[in-house]
């Protein structure tokens, strides 16, 4: 499969710009992490690419035909979990599931059955949806993402509310699946896309930033991170924006990024938080 | 398609507030039936198809105001929810309404059975009458554009706010005493008034017709309602023009 975004704008009625001149390229597999930060235009991308909004201009073309004029056939292989979706609470799991594989043309039980093992809903399969706990919704949302084999998967915010032992469990369930497909990975969590992802996308105000390897990005960042101890009271430098501060016993240590950094700071490796960071603070001062 | 249809029919009639409604409707027909139509309709026998039609004429506003309850679902913020993940699946928006309406469908064609089997138990009970052949086929003309219509208008203004099906509801209310003319939507008032117009025969009752423009008028109903749904289910979701 292969996704050409080509100089995508998207204007709401309202007149927010959610997307300004998008141009990019999705191709099996590949693992794709979207950052941003909210209100960036990370969903509005996605909905785009489940031909859920039909942009203001520009186009996108699936295998060399326009998204829009095989809407059926890319949703026949599609997997989509969004940030906030429903389900049926007065249905079982197990039956929930059955209905979404209906709705994508699953006929197979047993695939019903394999994501509900894959997601670790076995104990939970004839439960109602409405006793299920937030992080049990969300592992039915991903279930019902993953039935039918999807050659394209589009995952916006997947890990909120599970455990950190889930997150990680998921996380390799979509980098394995990624091996030969198109996995689109929206999170806050930087730390997954740095795990798993081979390439990552960061938007800001309706514009990509940076497209490439993680490792680039992180290059990038590189002599723009350090770290100093402060007092409670200290200034933040000018310039300069924090990433975390820690108490230790001489004080706060801060870790920063900035263009240049202050002579008080120590240089230390920066990591895909840190590059990120940098990247959108970077185009804020523009 | 079956299989949802299936799931989406089990949803509607497990519901509580289908079963809650389904009671209203039974209790509100036997309680119609053992008031009014236990006189007779137009001076007829109580089970005769004018009384039959003029039985449905009075059930009919609460049987479609129970269905638009259930349409109404629909259209509410928990199953907008949901219709995210349906949005994202192959089946489209036509197909999605015809299901909806296919499910509607049954619930209202389960609450008229329970009608009418209130009717046949009640012919039979207190008058030993057990020829319902004729009813059939005037108590669908009367009930089926009836759906046909009410169901259309209340999918396509429940696209735009599900509040506008619930304004549909006093609609129906006033609807239900309607005039007496041939386009009495439900036909309550048109079933008490056109037989006394009728010459009457041997027996002291006037026979059974079906008023061509009475046929005419349902047939406007229904070919309308169509109408409705088929270019609702054409317009593209209200989604993809956010």
């Amino acid at each position: 499969m292969k996704i050409d975004i080509n100089n995508i704008t998207m204007i709401y009625p309202s007149g927010k710009k959610a997307l300004r001149d998008i141009t990019t390229k999705l191709e099996s597999p590949g693992f794709v992490g979207i950052l941003g930060p909210n209100g960036a235009g990370k969903t509005t991308l996605m909905k785009l690419l489940i031909a859920g909004l039909v942009p203001t201009k520009g186009e996108i073309i699936l295998d060399e035909k326009p998204l829009l004029s095989q809407e059926t056939r890319l949703k026949s292989q599609l997997g989509y979990l969004p940030q906030s979706f429903g389900l049926y609470d007065e249905l079982t799991v197990w039956q929930f599931l059955d209905y979404m594989a209906a709705l994508k043309g699953v006929k197979s039980r047993k695939a019903v059955d394999e994501v509900i093992n894959r997601t670790s809903l076995t104990e939970q399969r004839k439960n109602r949806i409405r006793s299920l706990s937030g992080g049990q919704r969300q592992r039915v949302g991903i279930a019902q993402a993953l039935l039918g084999d999807p050659q394209l998967i589009i995952l916006d915010e997947p890990t909120v509310g599970l455990d950190p032992e889930e997150r990680v469990k998921f996380r390799n369930i979509f980098s394995e699946m990624a091996q030969n497909k198109i996995v689109l990975l929206s999170t806050h969590i930087v730390e997954d896309v740095q795990a798993v992802c081979s390439r990552v996308l960061v938007i800001y105000g309706g514009e990509i930033l940076y497209d490439g390897a993680p490792s680039a990005l992180i290059s990038e960042a590189a002599g723009h991170v350090g770290t100093y101890v402060s007092g409670a009271d200290d200034p933040i430098p000018d310039g300069c924006h924090v990433v975390s501060k820690v108490n230790v016993s001489e004080g706060i240590r801060c870790r920063i990024v900035a263009e240049a950094l202050p002579t008080v700071a120590a240089n230390v490796e920066p990591t895909l938080e840190d590059a990120y960071l940098y990247c959108i603070h970077k185009e804020g001062k523009k | 398609m079956v299989k949802i249809f299936g799931y989406e029919l089990k949803r509607l009639l497990t519901s509580g507030l289908f079963i809650a409604m389904l009671v209203v409707n039974a209790v509100f027909a036997w309680y119609v039936l053992t008031t009014d139509i236990i006189e007779g309709v137009a001076y007829t026998a109580p089970f005769s198809v004018w009384s039959c039609c003029g039985y449905f004429g009075k059930t009919l506003p609460l049987s479609m105001i129970t269905v638009l309850l259930l349409q109404a679902g629909y259209y509410g913020k928990q199953q907008k929810r949901v219709d995210i993940l349906i949005g994202a699946s192959p089946l489209t928006y036509a197909q999605s309404l015809l299901i909806r309406t296919a499910v509607l469908g049954v619930c209202f064609l389960i609450i008229c059975l329970i009608e009418s089997i209130l009717g046949v138990v009640f012919c039979a009970a207190f008058f030993g009458y057990y020829g319902f052949g004729a009813f059939i086929l005037p108590t669908l003309l009367e009930i089926i554009p009836c759906f046909v219509f009410t169901i259309a208008v209340g999918h396509l203004v429940g696209r735009f706010h599900q509040g506008l099906i619930y304004v549909l509801l006093p609609i129906i209310f006033i609807s239900s005493f309607g005039a007496a003319g041939a386009f009495d939507f439900f036909g309550g008032t048109f079933f008490s008034a056109y037989p006394m117009t009728l010459p009457l025969n041997p027996d002291g009752e006037p026979d059974f017709v079906i008023n061509s423009l009475w046929l005419t008028a349902r047939l406007i109903y229904l070919a309308a309602g169509t109408a409705i749904l088929i270019v609702n289910s054409a317009l593209s979701p209200k989604v993809k023009r956010a």
